[in-house]
């Protein structure tokens, strides 16, 4: 750690200071400590006054100390060096630095031919690079070539990813997907080739036909402004682009003020609606077979969008652009750029998220989806200007239904899109065939597939939209509804076996056992991509009630085949998520002692060696402990495999960690495991059966878990308080005294909040628990324990899991 | 600096032996300033910014052949590019996103951007005049050097309270000491650095 650290070690008292101040200045400094102090005031004084925009007169300031004043006039000097004034640095910005030698580059290109293709002018200009029209000299054939912008060539990395996609986009042959003809580097700069289409993109398509409707210009995004029309101010007889979030890449040839293709499909938007919805249709259609064409040979497109999609004047759509989208990463300059800022109005929930692990064909879909939503509307799909709006509606705001803006839209098409762009890629369509399959049985008035949401999808939805809050109140409504069941089955055999009776009693089992299977689908769910997270511990108490519930179907239900069967398959299932689940519960507790070994408080508490560390940090760097790398692994997996996964990782990383510490430093860690995750270790399969907790015990246990902290709180003890107040204030809280949570202001006091759950809990335990759980925790580790790392909003670390934990990092955020 | 970067620089675009090295070796201690600015709120502690600089130089090297600039200016702005590749690698590694995370890297772009205009800044405001003004990237590679020279108590006190701008009251709890002492700590510190500045301030 070169020249951060030390600041937390030992020797930073300040005695110590003295033995390392320069000789010169320790002559001032031994003349006492009184000068020192008129020193710091002086100088606090002085930075004062500069920092409310006075900047003092120097020789009258130091006049006022002139005792001090040679001392003084030095500390001035090396302020006004260090003095941060951010704001008064111009152009410094390396961006814009990057981009101004790219467009230099870039006009020079012009002038010479780049390999086989002469350039003949610039016909688009984007967040990539530009796009000319050129010659390719050998054949004679006009073609359009786009070049990358030297910002974007600048990273080895990036480039050879680059040039990988664009060879897989380059094998692609479909008759809607426009061919790329070379991908190639001459000079340094990396440019590709491909067909000269003659016509225009979608998004130049929807701003024709948003004017002819006598709308208003779609707004562009707020940052687009003035490098749109600075970095195009060269453009030459190329149409000018005027949204420029949609900046196109039009490799068109087209300046006719309105072209056929808008023509005719204005005329229908206009008087033959339907003709114009079918028209719709038809181009998503293309569009969902070009890219199920794409996916089966493994390439995604990742950037669907309208100024990806050209539309030729005979009515045929290409798709643009494939496997070129996470190259705009590399090019980091563009943060500032509208062009990224359009392109994450298109961008799908788990992109624009940044947390898929990998995007499939359904980050496609969704971007079809939004951008045949536009083109039907006219509207947005997703409205918002500013980075963050757009986020925000992507992740939780509902797109209004295209019936909304227009009765005229039929309900199908209404249905297929708001599929398409479901928030979770699971309601969406699973492939772009089944997208194209129901565009095709609309176009063909056959009874499409998707269904509109029943209430219960919206119910599902709605809960895991909100889940915070539900989750805990789920498992109660899960015991009314079953308990509901098991009255009303109680009740119709009380009556007689009337046929009536007989009816009810089945209408009522399918509401329970829909009721069940809701809740049991609420709780798996998660599982599909879930790792140990929050509210595990409601999700195995929900799971665990299914189960029961499930076993007292089968019981009620016996000697019906068919369903018997059913049931014992959904309870077998859920049996095996349960299995699942706890694997997963167990392979954390164990990976995350790694975690907790890379704390230097922790290190220096269990005495590790050098040597320790080392392995210890590797091996911690080598374990997928959680989050998206754990997540990985374990997805493509089935219930059983991860069960089995799960337990193996688990076995292997406790083997590890027993190889490098010895039995003794083992103990200790899981006793201070224990005490850093504080009331969560309740849930712990081993502390449960170590203290042999009772149910009701449990129940009690959870309830306390899942307390929320008050919010906002200055940081001192929450008032939430019951009537299991521990009794006896002797048993100390199984950790050392709060030291305050290091440099957190305005932040609720987790450590306070979590020891008082601890006590809490204690104190609902049998004297002989009490002495067991002391045993477990061992001697209560004095020094800090570290804060779990913040790991990108997924409510990562134990302790506070799921709820913030004990602070992130300082300054980083905070309730307010 | 024993030659002007300009001169190394020219040097190392006509295949002079050790140009290079001794170029990038110049900026050592500026971007590992930069790179602890961003890596302190990200992943304390966990990784070393000494190694994650000399990645940025194995890249950098690597990548020279397509570098096209003439300037320091140039030259800073596109090791910072590059650092700020690097240091996405890192957090990635640490966040554990395999994928690519198209925001992670463009904030981290922006906050280094922020980074070195901290830094630069801190230069900016008593030094105007045009030809001092010019070259006011190297002097942000100066202060880099300077704080470099201080020890490690010294250079932590002026990082956190100048070029992250925290509190005393922030910094007291960061160093561990008390508000007392860090703002003594700090008065040496600005002492001792108008010593490595040397004839610069």
């Amino acid at each position: 750690m070169s020249p951060s650290n030390g600041a937390n070690g030992n020797g930073n008292h300040p005695e110590n200071d003295a033995t390392r101040v320069p000789g010169e200045v320790r002559g001032l400094l031994d003349s006492s400590t009184h000068d020192e102090d008129r020193l710091v005031a002086a100088v606090k004084e002085y930075t004062a006054a500069v920092e409310s925009g006075r900047r003092p007169n120097r020789q009258e300031f130091l006049a006022q100390y002139a005792d001090i004043a040679t001392e003084l006039s030095s500390c001035l000097n090396s302020l006004n060096f260090v003095q941060a004034a951010a704001a008064q640095l111009p152009g410094s910005d390396a961006a814009s630095q990057i981009q101004k030698t790219s467009e230099e580059l870039n006009t020079d290109m012009a002038a010479k031919p780049l390999g086989d293709f002469k350039l003949v002018r610039e016909i688009g200009r984007g967040g990539m690079g530009v796009v000319y029209e050129a010659v390719q000299l050998s054949l004679g054939r006009r073609v359009a070539v786009k070049v990358l912008s030297l910002a974007a060539a600048l990273d080895s990395r990036h480039l050879q990813r680059f040039k990988n996609e664009a060879q897989a986009a380059a094998q692609l042959h479909h008759t809607n997907i426009v061919p790329v003809y070379q991908v190639g580097c001459e000079r340094s700069v990396h440019f590709y080739a491909m067909q000269l289409i003659d016509g225009q993109t979608l998004a130049d398509v929807v701003r024709d036909l948003r004017r002819l409707a006598g709308k208003t210009p779609l707004r562009r995004d707020a940052t687009a402004g003035g490098s749109a029309n600075g970095a195009n101010g060269k453009a030459n007889g190329a149409k000018r682009i005027e949204n420029l979030d949609d900046l196109p890449m039009p490799m068109a040839a087209n300046n006719a003020p309105l072209s056929t293709q808008v023509a005719n499909l204005s005329v229908m938007h206009s008087d033959k609606r339907h003709s114009f919805f079918r028209s719709v249709a038809t181009l998503g259609l293309q569009a969902a077979e070009a890219l199920d064409y794409a996916h089966r040979l493994g390439v995604v497109h990742r950037d669907i969008k309208p100024a990806n999609l050209m539309l030729d004047v005979r009515g045929n759509l290409w798709i643009t652009d494939f496997g070129l989208a996470q190259f705009y990463a590399a090019d980091s300059g563009l943060t500032q750029t509208g062009d990224v800022v359009g392109t994450y109005r298109y961008m799908s929930p788990e992109q624009a998220s940044g947390r898929a692990v990998v995007l499939d064909q359904r980050t496609d879909i969704y971007s079809l989806g939004v951008t045949l939503y536009e083109l039907l509307t006219l509207e947005r799909a997703v409205p918002g200007t500013t980075r963050e709006e757009l986020l925000n509606q992507i992740a939780n705001v509902d797109p209004q239904h295209p019936r909304e803006f227009d009765k005229a839209i039929p309900q199908e098409l209404d249905t297929i899109l708001m599929k398409a762009i479901a928030k979770e890629p699971a309601d969406r369509y699973p492939s772009a065939s089944a997208l194209a399959e129901d565009l095709r049985r609309f176009l063909e008035d056959q009874p499409i597939l998707a269904r509109p949401p029943s209430t219960l999808d919206k119910a599902i939805k709605w809960t895991k939209r909100h889940r915070a809050i539900t989750l805990s109140t789920m498992a109660i409504l899960l015991v009314i509804a079953a308990g509901l069941l098991i009255t009303t089955l109680f009740i119709a055999r009380a009556q007689s076996h009337t046929n009536d009776a007989l009816k009810r009693e089945q209408e009522n089992f399918r509401q329970a056992r829909q009721a069940v299977d809701f809740f049991t689908n609420v709780a798996n769910k998660d599982m599909e991509n879930q790792v140990p997270g929050k509210f595990q511990s409601v999700r195995k108490e929900m799971l665990e009630a299914s189960l029961a519930y499930y076993q007292s179907f089968i019981e009620q239900r016996k000697g019906d085949r068919t369903l018997e069967a059913d049931l014992n398959a959904a309870s077998a299932h859920v049996a095996s998520i349960l299995a699942a689940l706890i694997a997963g519960e167990d392979y954390y507790r164990i990976a995350s002692g790694l975690t907790l070994m890379q704390s230097r408080n922790i290190q220096a508490e269990l005495k590790l060696t050098d040597p320790q560390k080392t392995k210890i940090f590797s091996l911690e760097a080598a374990t997928p402990i959680e989050g998206p790398r754990l997540e990985a692994i374990i997805a493509p997996l089935t219930s059983e495999q991860r069960s089995e996964k799960l337990a193996a990782m688990e076995a292997e990383t406790e083997r590890a960690i027993a190889d490098i510490l010895s039995p003794d430093q083992v103990d200790r860690l899981h006793q201070l495991a224990r005490q850093w995750r504080g009331p969560t270790a309740f849930s712990d399969t081993d502390v449960v059966a170590a203290l042999a907790l009772t149910r009701e015990q449990k129940d009690q246990i959870r309830l306390i878990q899942n307390e929320q902290p008050p919010q906002p709180a200055p940081p001192t003890r929450p008032s939430t308080q019951t009537g299991t107040q521990p009794s006896d204030a002797d048993r100390p809280p199984p950790r050392g005294p709060d030291q305050g949570q290091r440099g957190g202001f305005r932040q609720v006091d987790f450590r306070a909040f979590n020891a008082e759950k601890v006590a809490r809990i204690v104190a609902l335990l049998t004297p002989e628990q009490a002495d067991r759980w002391q045993e477990l925790i061992g001697a209560p580790f004095e020094g800090q324990f570290p804060n779990p790392f913040q790991r990108g909003g997924r409510g990562g670390g134990p302790g506070g899991r799921g709820r913030g934990g004990p602070g992130g990092f300082p300054g980083d955020r905070g309730p307010g | 600096m024993a030659v002007e970067p300009q001169a190394l620089l020219q040097q190392a675009r006509g295949g002079k032996e050790g140009a290079l090295g001794a170029l990038f070796e110049s900026y050592t201690r500026y971007l590992t300033l930069l790179a602890r600015l961003q890596i302190g709120r990200r992943i304390q502690g966990k990784v070393d910014e000494g190694d994650i600089v000399q990645e940025t130089f194995l890249e950098a090297h690597r990548q020279f052949p397509q570098f096209r600039g003439t300037t320091e200016a140039e030259l800073i702005s596109w090791l910072r590019r590059i650092l700020a590749g690097q240091l996405a690698l890192v957090v990635r590694r640490y966040i554990g996103t395999k994928g690519r995370d198209i925001r992670l890297e463009m904030d981290l772009a922006a906050e280094l951007d922020n980074s070195a205009n901290a830094l630069d800044g801190a230069l900016a405001a008593s030094y105007s005049t045009p030809s001092q003004h010019a070259s006011r990237r190297e002097q942000a590679v100066l202060l880099a050097d300077a704080l470099g020279e201080l020890s490690e108590d010294y250079r932590e006190v002026i990082i956190l309270r100048h070029l992250e701008a925290l509190p005393f009251a922030e910094v007291a709890k960061r160093m561990n000491r008390s508000e007392d002492s860090v703002q003594k700590l700090w008065v040496r510190s600005l002492a001792a650095l108008r010593n490595s500045l040397g004839g610069v301030a």
